[in-house]
């Protein structure tokens, strides 16, 4: 093979996972060639035109956090930012922000074309073959053929896609874009096997066919933050308005009336679709007790009339569509100029990966995002950022980067996936996260910035700012612990201590009432940051529960330290009928692990530990 | 809901087909862009270059002045290069402005005749009536795309194209013929030889900027093709003057073997469609098929070259629709 033709790692895809993997693996010091099979359509949002919200939010700072792009990018190309949840604990808050489409993708494309050692180019790859010598190969459908050690495939809904409206069914991966079944027939001839679900969108309205005055504003935060640590403070306060609205009864009966239409109905799909992302006529059906539900709409970027109307999101045919808009408040005389269709697409059955995303059974293969049953494009992100960066590791031969659940949603996401049973598309959540008071959307850069800076993919700059952020929140506590409010201290009446002895800073502010700001010129703190304010004030006031959860993450430390080597489950003969046959298709990484598999039982695992102590003592 | 009746109807919203629907409502037409993408209105599928682009209106010339990348001069009268990006961005904002316009995202696949008007029927199930209909279809109609050893459907790469239309219209006594378009390779900035290339700055026409330039590379029998960046940025580069050049599954080596093009990387090969385009002979100066009222065709499907050639079409054809007498 021509020397031109060889690389370290290629990626399949340059949606959001595909974008990811390319960038963190060329930045770790690899030849990295995209394949996309379509230039002009990079990190496209096919749905939602929007970053983060509850739980993806977290994962993009994340994201951010270890080096990836996506923080970076939505900030240049945002329309409206706010917090999600701000009333409520940090633990669930989350930032938000919609998106200017099409300025996204043009500069996630500039991006990539300005990274050193990353190739982009237009193909489709219909083949994938092991080579020997731990060398894996990529064929594309005009004939050219690439060979590298390491190949992330991240395409998206486009295996095997199939767009459906109604009953009518049309080869394709989205509107007006051609599918492709190489990759499926590659993964099926690799041994894999696939699954099939389906996603859909919504239809989009143009917004002069719209009457706001029946819509309630939604507007961004009036201080905007960012959602990368390293993005400049936002100077200019310059957001659009989304619109609340709602579905009324008259939305119920005209879904109800037509209900045979609807594919899920009319089993045109057989496919799963994603239960928290669900159409506007499952929700009818499925809720039938709700008066109405909400419906959003959101601009698709500056210079753009399109709304994306997100909660009705429908696959029924046009006509129909059409008089369940017409029912919704403000847009009885909506134009529809794109209507909403479901796609179904191939899967890999993610039981098939390790933690690091690698296939379990093809050396140096690794899958990220929505192929791997995801849904979302901060899903798609994250899985991508690990397997580049697992690529490029497994290329220079070191051992994966794998987060554990307490250091990550990223950890949860990739445990969850090889763990569990995944039988419609998955989707983040906070609820998702055990530890999710300790990663916390403020804190990831502390978290995981050290990992993204031994990796190469952080730079000194921003670790030292990460650096002085600790140091500042460790100066904060300390200041919070050493100093003493009397009665009549100066900082203002509600702080005041009315009567009694004086009480630590720290102590006072443990009280709901008193928040860090208030109390900040008697403690001296205005010479630290409000970000690190911030933080020592969250473990000030939820020191309890912190301290409960990092207990039981050592606990499960414990757990997770115990690896498991190659074991014959079917030779455990004290294992039940279902743990044996699920720890063999999951082949978990350690006892932790093989416990959160659905099937593993606690009496599975004490056998296990039984044999495994049998094994050690050599008896 | 959207109106199922039009003055008229546009399918296809590329060069012919927004110089059409913009027409048309400045002369008062209900009218209505089918698209099978509204991602792609407006795009320069065939290369970023304008030969000739006099028939701008005073409004699409400021509105498009920072999609001017530069001009520089041609035997044939000057050659503009376009940012691709903020072409589209144009396009799609001020249609989507326009009053009296209603765009609808679906496939055109046939056309009928209902009670003397014409109905387009799309590939979801709408059918839409209008008293005119001007097809702007492009390479789209039974289309089949050809690069390296890449032979398959599409009206462009990637795209799909349809090739019910193309039946419903024989059946109605269009005739059609095989025709072939073909695009050059996008190339990236990285491997390519600037000392190799003959600099060629812009000239200071049309009401954008002046600065930069493009390249002129020679190949072996001392032609020279032009490489002109595809946005200020200068990653890419779009080489044009090539495409009907090569053969497509020899497209590869044809780029190497220009001068100071040995090294370079292709980022998007060049590529060839063959399509059913309308048979000569058979529209009038006006675009209207002959012996068919209300039926017209603009831009590439009637075998033209050149967006300023599918944007003189679009805005004849809508003239002549809107103003006939029904």
């Amino acid at each position: 093979m021509m020397e031109k033709q060889q690389y370290d790692v290629i990626v399949i895809g340059a949606g959001h996972a595909g974008c990811e993997a390319a960038l963190a693996a060329a930045r770790m010091g690899r030849k990295v060639l995209v394949a996309a099979i379509n230039v002009d359509k990079i990190a496209h949002m096919p749905c939602n035109p929007a970053i983060g919200g509850i739980g993806k939010g977290q994962l993009v700072r994340e994201i951010d956090a270890l080096g990836g792009e996506m923080g970076r990018v939505i900030d240049r190309s945002l329309v409206q930012i706010k917090i999600l949840n701000s009333s409520k604990g940090p633990a669930v808050q989350a930032p938000r922000a919609q998106a200017d489409k099409r300025e996204y993708s043009r500069l996630m494309k500039t991006v990539l074309l300005g990274q050193e050692g990353l190739r982009l180019i237009q193909g489709e790859v219909v083949a994938i073959r092991q080579l020997g010598g731990g060398r894996l190969e990529a064929a594309l459908s005009d004939g050219s053929q690439f060979s590298a050690t390491a190949i992330v495939v991240a395409t998206g809904t486009f295996m095997r896609g199939e767009l459906v409206v109604g009953q009518k069914k049309v080869a394709g991966g989205r509107a007006g874009e051609l599918a492709s079944a190489g990759i499926s027939i590659a993964l099926e001839s690799l041994g894999l096997r696939l699954g099939r679900f389906q996603s859909a969108t919504p239809p989009r309205v143009l917004a002069l066919s719209v009457d706001f005055s029946k819509m309630k504003v939604q507007p961004g935060d009036r201080t905007p933050i960012n959602f990368s640590f390293s993005s400049p403070t936002r100077i200019k306060n310059r957001q659009r308005d989304c619109y609340l609205t709602y579905t009324s009864e008259k939305t119920h009966e005209v879904i109800k009336k037509h209900i045979h239409l609807s594919p899920i109905k009319s089993g045109s799909v057989s496919a799963r679709g994603p239960r928290y992302c669900p159409s506007i006529d499952r929700k009818v059906i499925n809720f039938p007790d709700r008066e109405r539900h909400p419906v959003f709409v959101e601009p698709e970027g500056w210079k753009n009339h399109e709304l994306y109307l997100q909660g009705l999101t429908t696959s029924m045919p046009v006509e129909i569509q059409e008089m369940i808009i017409q029912t919704v408040p403000g847009l009885s005389a909506a134009k529809v100029i794109r209507p909403g269709y479901a796609v179904a697409y191939d899967y890999l059955l993610p039981h098939q990966l390790k933690s690091s995303l690698e296939s379990l059974s093809v050396a140096g293969l690794f899958t990220a995002g929505q192929i791997n049953g995801t849904s979302g494009y901060e899903e798609a992100a994250a899985q991508g950022l690990i397997a580049g960066i697992n690529a490029a590791l497994h290329c220079r031969g070191e051992t994966p980067l794998v987060l554990s659940r307490s250091e990550g949603y990223i950890g949860v996401l990739v445990d969850d996936l090889v763990t569990k049973e995944i039988d419609e598309p998955y989707r983040m959540f906070t609820s998702r996260a055990e530890h999710r008071l300790v990663l916390r959307a403020d804190n990831a850069d502390l978290r995981l910035a050290p990992i993204g800076h031994r990796l190469g993919l952080v730079s000194d700059k921003m670790m030292l700012q990460v650096s002085k952020k600790a140091r500042d929140i460790a100066r904060c506590l300390d200041k919070l612990e050493k100093r003493l409010i009397g009665p009549g201290a100066s900082a203002g009446a509600p702080v005041a201590q009315k009567k009694g002895a004086a009480v630590k800073a720290r102590d006072l502010l443990k009280r709901p009432e008193i928040n860090i700001e208030q109390i900040k010129d008697v403690v001296k703190l205005g010479g630290i940051s409000k970000d690190a304010r911030h933080q020592a004030e969250i473990e000030v006031k939820y020191q309890g529960y912190i301290k409960r959860q990092l207990d039981q993450i050592e606990a499960q430390k414990r757990l997770e330290l115990l690896g498991l080597p190659e074991i014959d489950f079917a030779s455990i003969e004290a294992l039940s009928t279902e743990a044996r046959q699920k720890l063999a298709r999951h082949k978990p990484a350690s006892l932790g692990q093989a416990a959160r598999i659905a099937g593993v039982s606690p009496a599975d695992i004490s056998v296990l530990m039984v044999y495994l102590e049998k094994c050690r003592t050599g008896s | 809901m959207l109106s199922r009746k039009y003055d008229l109807i546009v399918v296809g919203a590329g060069i012919a087909g927004i110089h059409a629907a913009k027409t048309a409502v400045r002369m008062g037409a209900e009218t209505l862009l089918v698209t099978a993408s509204w991602d792609t209105v407006g795009c320069l599928g065939w290369g970023p270059v304008y030969e000739n682009p006099h028939l701008w209106s005073a409004e699409e010339k400021r509105g498009l002045k920072k999609a001017v990348l530069g001009a520089i001069e041609i035997e044939a009268g000057s050659a503009v290069f376009i940012d691709n990006y903020i072409h589209q961005g144009y396009w799609k904002y001020q249609l989507e402005s326009a009053e009296k316009l209603t765009i609808f995202q679906d496939m055109c696949e046939g056309v009928g005749k209902l009670n003397g008007e014409w109905l387009i029927k799309t590939r979801w199930g709408l059918e839409f009536q209008a008293g005119a209909i001007i097809l702007t279809v492009g390479t789209f109609m039974r289309a089949r795309v050809r690069f390296g050893a890449h032979s398959g459907d599409g009206g462009r790469p990637g795209e799909t194209g349809s090739s019910a239309l193309a039946d419903t219209l024989v059946d109605h006594g269009v005739e059609l013929r095989g025709s072939c378009n073909a695009a050059g390779a996008t190339i990236h900035a990285k491997g390519i030889n600037w000392g190799r290339m003959v600099e060629v700055p812009y000239i200071a026409q049309c009401a954008g900027q002046s600065t930069g330039s493009v390249f002129q590379v020679k190949d072996d029998q001392s032609r020279l093709h032009t490489l002109a960046p595809i946005n200020r940025r200068g990653e890419c580069f779009y080489l044009a003057g090539a495409e009907n050049e090569n053969r497509e599954d020899q497209a590869e080596e044809y780029v190497h073997r220009l001068d100071g093009l040995q090294a370079a990387e292709i980022m998007k090969p060049g590529f060839r469609v063959d399509f059913a385009r309308l048979a000569p002979g058979q529209i009038s100066s006006e675009q209207k098929v002959a012996g068919l009222e209300g039926l017209y065709f603009a831009g590439r499907v009637c075998g033209s070259a050149g967006y300023d050639e599918s944007s003189r079409q679009g805005r004849t054809a809508a003239k002549a629709a809107v103003s006939r007498e029904t």
